[in-house]
């Protein structure tokens, strides 16, 4: 799966169908309905006619069409064509597979562990920082996106190879869902987030271009934890099913909600756009919070 | 929906262990689905099966062990989580037979198992986890904690799928915590370490076992567990002299077991009628091969001696087949440029007996490894 910008891309046939969709800018489907667009205008008898497939509905559907059809591709932002690179023939034409958006394990933990990892969580409440989102810029605090407290040091801490070392028994079945190969999975990062009252965080993807490190990220997972009864409402995990996007205004796009139940993990591609809905805590006391173990992983 | 599922790996021994039980099986009229899970690097090239499902999982380099026990954990996870079965499943081992069928299902958080009639069932504690006994005291660094007694219970067991997702990964990570601890190195301690890696998860998640009589020892009596519904051979059988009758290590698959002997305990009789009773229905669903047709051997079968005995493997099926003396003399005569009539003359000269006992032996030979596909006949 590739990790380069997406761009949206509008194609029109012969007959004025068009279809939208959206590819990273370095698919190989771009470059032939770019080579197949420059060949319809300078045509090559002994050209073979190429059938061309491009990706709908997140890559449940595709519209197959031959690449005479082609009658333009508007792209958002626009895309650079090298004009000195002579489009001679169609690139292979890349189908993408149908994968799960997210896989849900309940019982990560045993019931203990999951009770420990709980006790830490509120004996570290002193050292959570608040969270923020990373920009080309660094790490911003920019509280009209994200609004959540972090603890880093569960990093250090015995539970980063308690979750790391589950999650790996857990791939042989994870990866082939998402389409991931677990056999180049290594871990990346954790953390530990608290969510209290009015905190959220708006549409986004964990492997966004920011910088070299960000952009590594291959899986996501988070890790559900709060006491029980739960002491909170919302905070439901929201991850869009539509094709992986870099404009998440897009409110068109699909949602599955995936609800905040304790000792659940879920995971996902890190370039899925997901968000998470605002959380509602009367108590406002920090061991009421929605707590979440979060981490990725990324290809050795 | 009721699962019977058993483990193993894609080796050729297992094939006949595997054909057995799917014929016991068959012949109970066991209701659902026979689920053979195969760790193979060959997943496109399962073994071929009349009834069971066979279903590849992953062949793990580290931590696989000799056995398709040992692959247990990981090949039962890996199904539970891809397919998704939603039902009762009965973990059997792949050397048992079924004499009734279960027709008990289970519900989530109610699971039932066979009584441990050897498991110490010491107070649980740091020094003795789950109550396993002081060589496991190394439990304690894996587990938040040990002091949660086990159930003295081990296969066969029926468990929904819910419960076996639950604790799957644990009973996998416990497994391989126990196969990686010295203390534990000696034959034995590896055996059990599957079954007590099993019990130590769901100690933690809180699965309490209801004891049944699921299997009985082949080598034992039928009333010491009279509505047991599986038999298991993993221990030699014996006769009322005290001689092996049958032992699944020499075993040579595909062939009757001496039936002018009898097993010492109903149950070893029982199998014994159950295997032969799966030989014969094997030699009565197979082709005959026409007597001037000429057999020649197929070219992917690997060849070994060891002695008077010939060993064929064909291992794009999985398959394998010990012939004796007599077999071996048959199988090198297949060339192709002799029809059957042609073989049994030769063999009759050369061993100067009964031509009618000849011709038996041999066609007993060319049905058996050609339904098998040790042959190709034109």
């Amino acid at each position: 799966m590739s990790d380069a910008a997406l761009v949206e891309v509008e194609i029109t046939l012969t007959g004025g169908r068009s279809f939208q969709g959206a590819l990273p800018c370095d698919s190989p489907i771009l470059a032939s309905l770019f080579t197949s667009l420059a060949a319809s205008h300078d045509p090559d008898p002994n050209a073979p006619v190429t059938l061309l497939q491009f990706p709908l509905e997140g890559g449940n559907a595709a519209c197959s069409f031959m690449s005479t059809s082609l009658v333009s591709v508007v792209t958002r932002p626009p895309v650079l064509i090298n004009p000195q690179q002579p489009a001679t023939h169609a690139l292979p034409v890349e189908t993408p597979a149908s994968f799960a958006s997210h896989v849900v394990i309940e019982d990560f933990l045993t019931p203990d562990e999951n009770r420990q990892v709980l006790e830490y969580a509120l004996e570290n409440e002193a050292h959570f920082e608040g969270s923020g989102v990373l920009t080309h810029e660094g790490q911003s605090k920019d509280e009209t996106s994200r609004r959540s407290r972090v603890l880093f040091a569960i990093h250090g801490s015995k539970w980063n190879d308690v979750f790391l070392q589950r999650l790996k028994l857990h791939l042989s079945h994870i990866a082939p869902a998402l389409g991931l190969d677990a056999m180049r999975l290594v871990p990346k990062e954790i953390q530990l987030t608290a969510s209290n009252d009015g905190d959220f965080f708006k549409a986004h993807v964990d492997s966004g271009n920011v910088n070299d490190d960000v952009v590594k990220r291959v899986l996501t997972f988070v890790y559900y934890l709060h006491k029980t009864p739960r002491p909170f409402s919302g905070g439901d995990l929201l991850v869009y099913t539509g094709y992986p996007n870099t404009d998440p205004s897009q409110q068109s796009m699909a949602t599955i909600a995936v609800p905040p139940r304790n000792n659940t993990l879920v995971a996902f591609v890190s370039n899925t756009t997901h968000e998470v809905d605002v959380v509602r805590c009367p108590s406002g006391e920090f061991g009421d919070s929605r707590f979440t173990v979060n981490g990725w992983m990324q290809y050795a | 929906m009721f699962y019977t599922v058993f483990s193993t790996d894609d080796c050729a021994d297992m094939q006949w262990q595997s054909e057995l039980l799917e014929h016991s099986w068959k012949k109970v009229g066991q209701q659902g689905v026979l689920v053979r899970l195969v760790a193979t690097r060959t997943p496109d090239r399962l073994p071929s099966h009349k009834d069971a499902r066979c279903v590849a999982t992953r062949f793990l380099d580290t931590h696989s062990g000799t056995g398709p026990i040992r692959k247990r954990p990981a090949s039962l996870m890996e199904w539970a989580f891809r397919d998704r079965p939603e039902g009762t499943v009965l973990i059997v081992d792949p050397d048992c037979v079924f004499r009734a069928p279960v027709t008990q299902y289970v519900a989530p958080d109610f699971p039932i198992s066979q009584p441990w009639h050897g498991l110490e069932a010491a107070e649980p504690g740091d020094a003795n986890p789950f109550g396993f006994g002081e060589r496991f005291a190394f439990l304690k660094d894996h587990c938040a904690r040990v002091d949660l007694q086990a159930d003295a219970v081990t296969s066969p067991t029926l468990i929904h799928t819910r419960d076996l997702r639950k604790i799957a990964a644990r009973w996998l990570q416990l497994y391989y915590a126990i196969m990686d601890n010295s203390a534990v190195q000696d034959e034995p301690g590896l055996r059990e370490a599957d079954r007590l890696a099993y019990l130590a998860a769901c100690a933690e998640y809180g699965l309490r076992h209801s004891e049944r009589d699921l299997a009985v020892d082949a080598d034992g009596d039928r009333e010491s567990a009279p509505d047991a519904p599986l038999l298991t051979y993993c221990q030699p059988i014996h006769d009322a002299e005290g001689r092996v009758l049958f032992d699944k290590d020499t075993y040579r698959p595909w062939t009757r077991v001496d039936g002018g002997v009898e097993a010492r305990g109903s149950s070893g009789q029982d199998f014994v009628a159950t295997i032969n009773g799966f030989i014969d229905a094997r030699v009565d669903e197979m082709p005959q091969i026409a007597r001037n047709s000429h057999p020649s051997r197929y070219p992917a079968v690997k060849e070994g001696r060891v002695l008077d005995q010939t060993l064929l493997e064909l291992p794009e099926k999985g398959l394998s087949v010990w012939l004796n003396n007599t077999g071996s003399a048959v199988w090198e005569l297949c060339d192709g440029s002799s029809t059957v009539d042609g073989i049994c003359q030769t063999l009759a000269q050369e061993y100067e007996a009964d031509d009618e006992v000849i011709f038996k032996d041999v066609m007993a030979t060319l049905n058996n490894l050609n339904a098998s596909g040790f042959l190709v006949v034109r």
